[in-house]
């Protein structure tokens, strides 16, 4: 339930185990904190795959050894590993030829304590100097076939403590990001909560538990819907489908293409979170008013609403209150015109 | 001159294209032989494995008729080379570079390792540069840019050659400095007539002039199979890289070529992984893959479209699932499509260009390209879900705007997908906007307020 968020990294450390073009995209971003080039604190360990296989399955820990030093000297550093399913992949080859016995998937029965010894190498320290540092890792898996059962995917997820899961259908669709919200976990909600506090947004917790049940009963309905008919559902479950939609299409749906939207702020996202909560409070509301849900589907105002991660700026946070003062008066006329047809 | 290093006798055992060898004179692995038979004929080879006793070659010509006695092998102590020279454009090759089409041998500028070398990260030049196909679900769904590799995957039956033919005669780049154009084609294994197709369709366009064909037919071994591509990136490499031209590489039929990698594999005694393939099939496939791009202060490029069919329209198979590790997105072509005569049957949501972002918008091609593309594939994603939907509950149990949908995705495959003939980009984007001018406004969340003023208002219809 979070938008991808970067907070205070001191430098970013890359294995890049991609194709080359993925390699060359760094060193061209710009730093939204900053608005620095991306690759003055990053440093970038490329083994492309035309490159020899030993050095494939070396690069992993070349980077993370970079990282740790960096840590050490009192830095926070993200280690982006892309892709750990290319390394282990390397690692297959590797033991092929050596002829070793072949475990699951043709895997060499050490994969998951190789993959435990990469991942156990994060961590929050403090340092010799009495500094606060830290490395984290974050691994990109790229299954075959996007089939999440194979013994990559499912070791990694025994040893991690956050997972984004990136859905095809999403993908497909070019909903980015296609993070899936409820294939996707993270371990460290409580910790978070802490976080969102401190930067003004208390009621986090709830609201995030809120979205995801909306999100949850979205994907039931949209099976029975496949059944009875979408139309055939009750006011109600039309207002949930509605809401759903709104929260993917207007807040999970981030802009890569738009200088305003390709990065958000914690307090943007709050505003964002706030502004979505509210409508889906008044519209709650409006449904007990027996207001139709065609016609609040049909306010002009909820194409403002999807898009207002692009349209609006972290400079101007004022505008999320007035589109919120907007929703409101829209709701109240929506409620008086339904008031004056019953009487 | 060269001294003349050989084995007489040596051989010790033959088996397909395999020849063993007692080990009597100090080589290297990859390095080239030459075969010559108690008649005289010379066959090319080269070293595939090594021990402490033995020598393998790989055969890369038919082993029939060879013996073992009186056959002397000659070991030319370098990798194996191709003699690559400006000429080469307009003429026809074999699967190792022996001219055969009937001309004189062409002039060498220079001599190269077939296996080329791999381009430091650091010296690639982000590929940029939009290529106009001709084709709209390319162009302006998934922009082909030069210096990637693009592979289309398709299925036996389907017209992929024909579109790969298409995509070489209308290939252009946009910009006015268009530099030259020149076309690799290399059919890996395919069936004479397929061969045959490609050559006349050159010929007839007048492209041919400025193509190279390598052709390696069904017929040949296995074991040339695997070089033949790799000839044909030497020679792309010479004319992008020192002769400055933009190459497009075609290589149509890569599952022919990953085929011929498990019989040679299995012929080695090795291991097998996934389906039977080689455990290091991934690494195979980036020597091949990993040679397009562009280099810094270099003005030419390497594109490739390599061609797979694959088995059985699985799309999880080996082939195409090691494939789409490496290249730079997909063109995924349908069967169904193809049954209603939607030419070029596309299957436009699995179909992916990943530097499409790099290389379309202000600056590139149309400011308002990458918005509508984004559009287009959101609709129609609708539209498919729609059609899922209807066809359980019927048409008349969904709603109105659903039902929009619907219209919408069965027009943007009749028309937009479908292609009488080839189409610019700015045509492209014209049938684009105007299928979406068939939706409400309200539907459109991802054009800005601008972009519907500009080009859905226009004209007022729906």
């Amino acid at each position: 339930m979070n938008r991808i968020l970067t907070v205070g990294l001191a430098l970013v450390v890359c294995a890049s185990l991609t194709t080359p073009v993925m390699a060359q995209d760094a060193p061209e971003l710009e730093d939204p904190n900053t608005g620095r080039g991306m690759m003055e604190r990053t440093l970038l360990v490329a083994n492309t795959s035309n490159m020899p296989v030993a050095a494939r399955e070396a690069s992993i820990y070349t980077a993370v050894t970079v990282g740790e030093y960096f840590r050490d000297q009192g830095m926070r550093v993200a280690l982006m590993a892309d892709s750990t399913s290319r390394w282990a992949e390397a690692l297959r080859e590797v033991s092929g030829r050596l002829g070793e016995l072949p475990g699951e998937g043709g895997y060499p029965a050490y994969l998951s304590s190789r993959q435990a010894d990469f991942y156990e190498r994060a961590a929050h320290v403090r340092t010799l100097g009495g500094e606060l540092a830290s490395l984290s890792i974050i691994g990109a898996v790229s299954p075959p076939s996007a089939d999440f059962s194979e013994p990559v995917t499912n070791h990694t997820k025994r040893y991690v403590r956050c997972f984004w899961a990136l859905d095809a259908v999403r993908a497909q669709a070019r909903f980015y990001p296609a993070i899936h919200p409820l294939q996707s976990y993270s371990e460290d909600i409580e910790v978070l909560s802490q976080f969102w506090s401190q930067h003004g947004n208390p009621q986090w917790t709830e609201q995030r538990r809120r979205f995801l049940g909306l999100l949850e009963e979205q994907a039931r309905l949209e099976r029975m819907a496949r059944i009875v008919g979408k139309d055939a559902l009750p006011p109600r479950q039309q207002q949930v489908l509605l809401c759903a939609e709104l929260i993917n299409e207007a807040f999970l749906r981030q802009s890569a293409f738009s200088p305003l939207d390709r990065f958000c702020s914690p307090e943007r996202q709050i505003a964002m979170m706030q502004t979505l909560v509210q409508f889906i409070d008044l519209c709650e509301a409006a449904l007990a008013q027996q207001v139709d849900m065609a016609e609040v589907a049909a306010l002009p105002l909820l194409r403002r609403l999807r898009r207002m991660g692009e349209d609006i700026g972290d400079q101007r946070l004022d505008d999320f209150d007035a589109l919120r003062r907007e929703m409101e008066t829209a709701f109240l006329q929506l409620a008086r015109a339904g008031a004056a047809d019953a009487g | 001159m060269r001294a003349d290093v050989y084995a007489l006798d040596a051989a010790v055992r033959l088996e397909g294209p395999l020849l063993f060898l007692k080990r009597t004179i100090r080589c290297g692995l990859n390095e080239a032989v030459e075969i010559e038979d108690d008649a005289g004929r010379i066959r090319l080879g080269r070293i595939a494995a090594l021990d402490h006793d033995t020598v393998t070659v790989e055969v890369l010509e038919s082993t029939a008729g060879l013996a073992l006695s009186d056959t002397r092998v000659r070991f030319l102590g370098a990798p194996l080379e191709f003699a690559v020279g400006p000429d080469m454009l307009g003429r026809v090759f074999d699967g190792v570079g022996r001219v055969i089409d009937g001309g004189p041998p062409v002039s060498a500028a220079r001599t190269l390792r077939i296996d080329g070398q791999a381009i430091n990260p650091a010296a690639r030049d982000v590929p940029r540069e939009f290529i106009e196909t001709g084709v709209s679900t390319i162009d302006l769904m998934n922009s082909l840019v030069r210096g990637q590799k693009l592979p289309i995957f398709s299925g036996s039956g389907l017209p992929h050659d024909q579109l790969a033919i298409q995509i070489a005669q209308h290939a252009r780049l946009l910009k006015a400095e268009q530099g030259e154009f020149a076309i690799v084609f290399v059919a890996i294994g395919v069936p004479y007539d397929t061969a045959e197709r490609f050559r006349l369709a050159m010929e007839s366009s007048g492209a041919l002039e400025h193509t190279v064909l390598f052709l390696n037919l069904a017929s040949d071994s296995s074991t040339q199979r695997l070089l033949s591509p790799r000839y044909a990136l030497t020679a792309a490499e010479y004319l992008a890289f020192v002769e400055g031209k933009h190459v497009l590489v075609l290589m149509t039929d890569m599952t022919n070529y990953c085929e011929a990698l498990r019989e040679v594999s299995a012929s080695h005694g090795e291991v097998p992984s996934r389906k039977g393939f080689p455990g290091y099939m991934y690494s195979d496939l980036a020597t091949l893959y990993e040679r397009a791009g562009r280099i810094k202060d270099v003005s030419g490029s390497v594109t490739q479209v390599p061609i797979l069919t694959m088995p059985s329209d699985d799309i999880t198979h080996p082939i195409p699932d090691l494939t789409g590790y490496i290249t730079e997105g997909q063109i995924v072509l349908d069967r169904e499509l193809d049954r209603v005569d939607v030419y070029p049957p596309v299957k436009v949501l699995p179909s992916l260009s990943r530097l499409m972002k790099d290389s379309t918008g202000e600056g590139y091609t149309h400011v308002d390209h990458p918005a509508l593309a984004n559009q287009l594939y959101a609709a129609y994603a609708r539209a498919v879900h729609m059609r899922v939907l209807a066809s359980v509950v019927g048409r008349e149990g969904l709603s109105e705007i659903d039902r929009l949908f619907l219209d919408f995705g069965a027009r943007f495959e009749q028309e937009l997908v479908q292609q009488p003939a080839a189409r610019t980009l700015d045509e492209s984007m014209e049938v684009g906007w105007r299928l979406l001018r068939m939706l409400p406004n309200a539907e459109l969340h991802r054009l800005s307020d601008r972009q519907i003023a500009d080009h859905i208002d226009t004209t007022g219809d729906a």
